[in-house]
């Protein structure tokens, strides 16, 4: 186990280095194949569009380390969507301002996201049940609030200070690209210095282990969820802001792709490894990725379908290593 | 799980459990709707309706059981819907010849999930995610999206008698094959046991890969059977048709008893939870229940469902404890 976890730490610089040599790769292909690929605007749209998916991705990752998956997370965002768009537009009137009633609202975002979280690690923890099935059900109830409260519909017109998160920019850098990049920070440094990242990791690798070694196993999994759950809230606020409407069926294809990203960043979907670096070179690599495809005119069913030939080829190449 | 089983544990089963919802269901249904949802004919609709994604579900129990979970299985069974209306249009056939095709078809892309699962050391879910995303790209691709319909005359032309026998038929059909594999058959024990230890089954000379192969394959051939009852109910045939609906057919195998990893799951269980979900959707139809809350009651359930059945073994394992340090 020892030699192993010492062997994976130069694995995992190995690996980065091969998802920016991929990235490099695809930017040079894609702009031989469309030279106005090479240009401001396209990265300009690649960073506003990178901290949606790489904060649904962290999202994803915390379950997936301690050996879970949460597939609750797009379901969730959209509740705390249309919960923030409700708030807002029921205090603001039309075109006015009020950025207190905007700050509680994005508490309220976050505060339901959090609860999500912890009603999963609660079921996932205390009964046992496994995440996938627990989250599954979670996704269904939670998309059901929102049907029932929205009749199906869709949310906008929200005040300008709202959405300038989402559209704003300081100094030229997208408000959303900082957020994502402290966001992605704050866990490294959570993952790595702090006792709760540490034992994450451990129990995802060996649940028994870490519980004889003096682990409180529920509160470790409910706060896991949580942390998730804050994650999720941040790519909620951004979604909503970027998009300036909220619905209960937006951004559905996030999932699989949130799922594909963490894989390919070097999440073990049986737990134990992963790390906020990978999954921060996967997102770009991806987001490169689709905007190519795009710019490229490639069939949006042919893309579908080269993410999941993508997902199993790099599910494939990992198991090769071991 | 075997014959010793007693009355006193057959009244504490889950099964039970589920029979007792499910009785509770119909009489509080009846009261609401004043007699209407216990009339012949709406029993006799709702069992039609519910038969395709029933049958469906029968072949993820089989996974489920041993110990994966496969998400690709309505991309698979709209490709089987697609194969078998291309034959019906160009070339024509009869019953027989659709049968077969859509158990072949659905077998085929089963298969592939099987050797994939086998090889890969990922959970299956993030596999099928993969093979769903390729089959539904590819065939979105393939036909643009188009609906057929205009069947042969011997398809369309649909009489009550039929239609109950296309739809109930194969649904009972299919419970009763899946309980004699499960219960009768050595590779019914087999899907058993490597769900229950998959190294344990591996150790005991258990050829997991063939035991793979059936399981995935019979879960095509579901799959493929109940796009052959959709595509009878509905006279179309579409990709998208079924694409998106896998959690309505989740829930049932779900609610069946199969929420505690692998190793475990019944087909009486599966029949109760396809009829839970069955009455579940009926019942607020008729009550007059906006059909937007549909995904929050069938998920409400089976998170209730999931703390009960995760209280109990809680419970059962406490009283082991209990009982071992007694002695």
């Amino acid at each position: 186990m020892n030699s192993k976890s010492v062997r994976s730490g130069g694995l995992g610089q190995h690996e980065d280095l091969m998802l920016i040599l991929l990235t490099i790769i695809l930017v040079v292909f894609f702009s031989i194949m469309k030279p106005s690929f090479f240009s401001l605007a396209s990265f300009a749209s690649i960073a506003r569009q990178i901290p949606e998916i790489g904060l649904f991705t962290l999202a994803m990752m915390l379950p997936m380390l301690v050996g879970g998956i949460d597939l609750s997370i797009i379901a969730t965002a959209n509740l705390a969507s249309i919960l923030m768009g409700m708030f807002m537009n029921r205090y603001i009137p039309k075109g006015e301002e009020n950025v207190p009633v905007v700050i509680a609202a994005l508490g309220i975002g976050v505060a339901v996201c959090v609860l999500v979280g912890f009603l999963n690690g609660v079921i996932i923890a205390i009964f046992r049940i496994p995440a996938m099935l627990v989250t599954l059900g979670m996704q269904m109830v939670v998309t059901g609030i929102s049907l029932g409260i929205t009749r199906g519909g869709t949310l906008s017109g929200f005040p300008v200070s709202f959405t300038s998160i989402g559209n704003g920019d300081i100094a030229g850098i997208p408000i959303q690209f900082i957020v994502f990049l402290i966001a992605g920070a704050v866990l490294l440094v959570i993952m790595q210095m702090t006792s709760f990242g540490i034992r994450l990791k451990m129990y995802g690798s060996n649940h028994t282990a870490t519980v004889y070694s003096g682990t409180n196993e529920i509160s470790l999994l409910i706060r896991t969820h949580m942390l998730s759950g804050v994650y999720v809230s941040l790519a909620a606020i951004i979604m909503s802001s970027r998009l300036t409407s909220a619905s209960a069926g937006a951004a559905a294809n996030y999932l699989m792709r949130a799922i594909l990203i963490a894989v390919l960043g070097g999440v073990d979907p049986n737990g134990g490894k992963g790390r906020v670096m990978g999954v921060f070179w996967a997102v770009l690599l991806f987001q490169c990725m689709a905007t190519g495809l795009n710019v490229l005119r490639v069939n949006s069913y042919i893309v579908i379908a080269l993410y999941g030939v993508i997902l199993l080829l790099s599910v494939f190449v990992r198991t090769k290593r071991q | 799980m075997t014959k010793q089983s007693s009355e006193n544990k057959f009244t504490k089963s889950y099964e039970f459990m589920l029979l007792v919802v499910v009785l509770a269901l119909v009489a509080v249904l009846a009261i609401a709707t004043g007699g209407r949802s216990i009339q012949p004919e709406n029993i006799i609709d709702m069992l039609t309706s519910n038969s395709a994604y029933g049958v469906i579900a029968v072949g993820c129990l089989f996974v489920i059981i041993s110990g994966g979970i496969d998400i690709s299985f309505m991309a698979v069974a709209a490709v089987a819907q697609y194969v078998m209306a291309l034959f019906m249009l160009n070339v024509g056939g009869n019953f027989l010849f659709c049968y077969l095709i859509v158990i072949v078809t659905g077998a085929a892309f089963g298969f592939v999930n099987a050797v994939l699962v086998n090889r890969l050391k990922v959970p299956t879910m993030i596999i099928t995610i993969g093979t769903m995303n390729i089959i539904y790209g590819v065939m979105m691709k393939v036909s643009g999206g188009k609906r057929l319909h205009g069947f042969p005359s011997w398809f369309s032309s649909k009489t009550k008698l039929s239609l109950f026998l296309i739809s109930v038929g194969t649904l009972i059909a299919m419970l009763a094959v899946a309980y004699w594999i499960l219960r009768k058959t050595k590779v019914g024990r087999k899907i058993f046991a490597i769900g229950g230890n998959m190294e344990a089954a591996r150790r005991s000379g258990i050829n997991i890969l063939k035991v793979q192969l059936f399981v995935y394959g019979f879960a095509g051939a579901a799959a493929g059977l109940g796009a052959l009852i959709k595509c009878y109910l509905t006279q179309q045939a579409s990709i998208e048709a079924l694409y998106g609906d896998e959690m309505d057919v989740l829930a049932m195998v779900v609610l069946g008893g199969v929420s505690l990893s692998g190793g475990k799951g019944s087909v009486p269980g599966t029949l109760l939870g396809i009829l839970i979900i069955a009455l579940l959707g009926n019942g607020m139809t008729l009550v007059g229940v906006s059909s937007y809350w549909k995904d929050l009651v069938i998920g409400a359930v089976i998170l209730i469902s999931f703390c009960i059945t995760g209280w109990r073994v809680i419970q059962t394992q406490k009283k082991e404890k209990r009982g071992g340090s007694a002695e």
